[in-house]
Order: structure tokens, then C-alpha cells, then sequence
């Protein structure tokens, strides 16, 4: 039962971040993945936690000085 | 209270490049009020002290910080256009933040977690990650830039991502 609640936390885990990586890399996403996106968060409480969780150290990872050097600004400029 | 100095200077050099910054998050969200409310955000973030470390090139930063939050309205716009698209009744399902069993953590916490879990990632991984990241650029493109190929970019990658995944939140 516990090692149940552990695998499929672990696996709700997992699909949280495989959509925050997909929103990064796609910045207009397509109806169907918004529709597939749409699905899997609103088929149980723990999938939009998980998902809000995953997206608030996205978030963050964002605002972490690098270490490198970055150009922040040329790519916004490039997207159009 | 040594940190009020650089706060000051992050949180002015916000004002002094308003206009500028203003640009880019306008290119992003696409209306001159989301713009402003997403400098109006940063700003909040900057005097808070949403960074872990001294911060090198504070323009860069604001760059960056404006950016991040700008892409972020960006996202949850889109994910609440999809919301009343594709649900029936068009109603966020409500999770109270009480179920989870850890408490939430400030900002600054988490900013210096992430950080303290990339720092432990071999140099090239961490500068992977944050052209990825900060630059926005494809995979592709990383390994143009690192002179390596597109697979190790990709297993680079998902190792910072594994990092971000055991921080605590």
C-alpha cells in the first residue's frame, strides 16, 4: 500500500515536470497538447499540485544568478 | 542588514532601465499592462531579495529577472485560456495548499536550494542548463555552443532537471 502511494507519487512527480519541460521548449503550444495538458491536470487533485509545485522551482531555477556567462536579451529580440 | 545596499542598487537599476526592460517584457506578453504588471512584480522580487548571491552584472540580472516573470504570465495566461477551452464548467479544480505536509518555503530558500543543487553538477551540465534555462535556446543550439552533441545536451539536461526535482518546495 505505502510502496503503492510511493511509486504513483513518484510517477505523478515525473509527469509534473515532463510538462513543465514541454511548456519551456514550446513556447505556442498546439491544441492537442493543450487538450492533453488540460486532461492529465484536471484528472486528480494530486496531478495540479504536483504540477504547481514543479513549475514554482521552475520558476526559481530562473531566478538563480548563473555562472556563466549568459546573454538574457538576444533571443527575446530573435523571437520575432 | 547588509544586503539593503545591493538591494537598493538591484531595485534601481530596475528604475533607471524601466524603459528598456519594459521592452522586453512587452515582446513577451504582448500588452502594455501585463508589461507593467510584470515590472511591477520584478521589481517586488529584486527588493524582497529573490537572488541568492552577490549579483556580478546587475543589469544582466534584471534582464533576466524580467524575463523569467514575463515567460511565466506568459505560461499561466495560456494555461488559463486552456482551463476555459477545454474544461466544461472552465473551473481551476481547487487544491488547498493545507495538504501538503511540508510547509511552504520563502523565495530566497528556494532560490538558494536550486542553486546549492546545481552547484553540485559537473561545470558543463551547469552551463547547459542555464543557456537552457536563462538564454532560452534549443538543445540543438546548446550543443552548437558547447561544441558537443545534441544526445550529451539532452543527458545534460535531464540531470540538472533530476537536481531541480529533489529540491525541496
Amino acid at each position: 500500500m505505502s510502496d503503492d502511494f510511493n511509486s504513483n507519487h513518484e510517477a505523478v512527480w515525473n509527469d509534473a515536470w515532463s510538462w513543465v519541460i514541454k511548456q519551456h521548449e514550446c513556447n505556442n503550444p498546439d491544441p492537442d497538447m493543450q487538450r492533453k495538458f488540460a486532461r492529465w491536470l484536471t484528472a486528480d487533485p494530486s496531478h495540479k499540485l504536483a504540477y504547481e509545485k514543479a513549475n514554482r522551482i521552475w520558476l526559481f531555477a530562473g531566478f538563480v544568478p548563473p555562472v556563466n556567462e549568459i546573454s538574457f536579451d538576444a533571443n527575446v529580440a530573435d523571437d520575432e | 542588514m547588509q544586503v539593503d545596499s545591493s538591494v537598493r542598487t538591484l531595485g534601481e537599476v530596475l528604475i533607471f532601465n524601466h524603459a528598456q526592460l519594459r521592452s522586453i517584457a512587452l515582446k513577451i506578453v504582448g500588452t502594455t499592462e501585463l508589461a507593467d504588471d510584470v515590472l511591477q512584480e520584478a521589481y517586488l522580487k529584486l527588493v524582497e531579495g529573490a537572488y541568492a548571491r552577490e549579483v556580478e552584472k546587475p543589469f544582466n540580472y534584471c534582464c533576466q529577472v524580467v524575463r523569467n516573470l514575463a515567460l511565466d504570465y506568459y505560461r499561466r495566461r495560456s494555461l488559463e485560456d486552456t482551463y476555459r477551452i477545454y474544461t466544461e464548467d472552465g473551473e481551476l479544480p481547487h487544491v488547498p495548499y493545507e495538504c501538503t505536509p511540508e510547509k511552504i518555503i520563502s523565495g530566497r530558500q528556494l532560490i538558494e536550494s536550486i542553486d546549492n543543487a546545481l552547484g553540485k553538477l559537473p561545470p558543463r551540465t551547469r552551463n547547459a542548463f542555464e543557456l537552457y534555462r536563462l538564454s532560452g535556446l534549443t538543445q540543438r543550439e546548446i550543443a552548437k555552443e558547447l561544441d558537443c552533441s545534441v544526445t550529451l545536451v539532452n543527458f545534460m539536461i535531464k540531470d540538472a532537471v533530476e537536481a531541480l526535482m529533489g529540491c525541496k518546495v
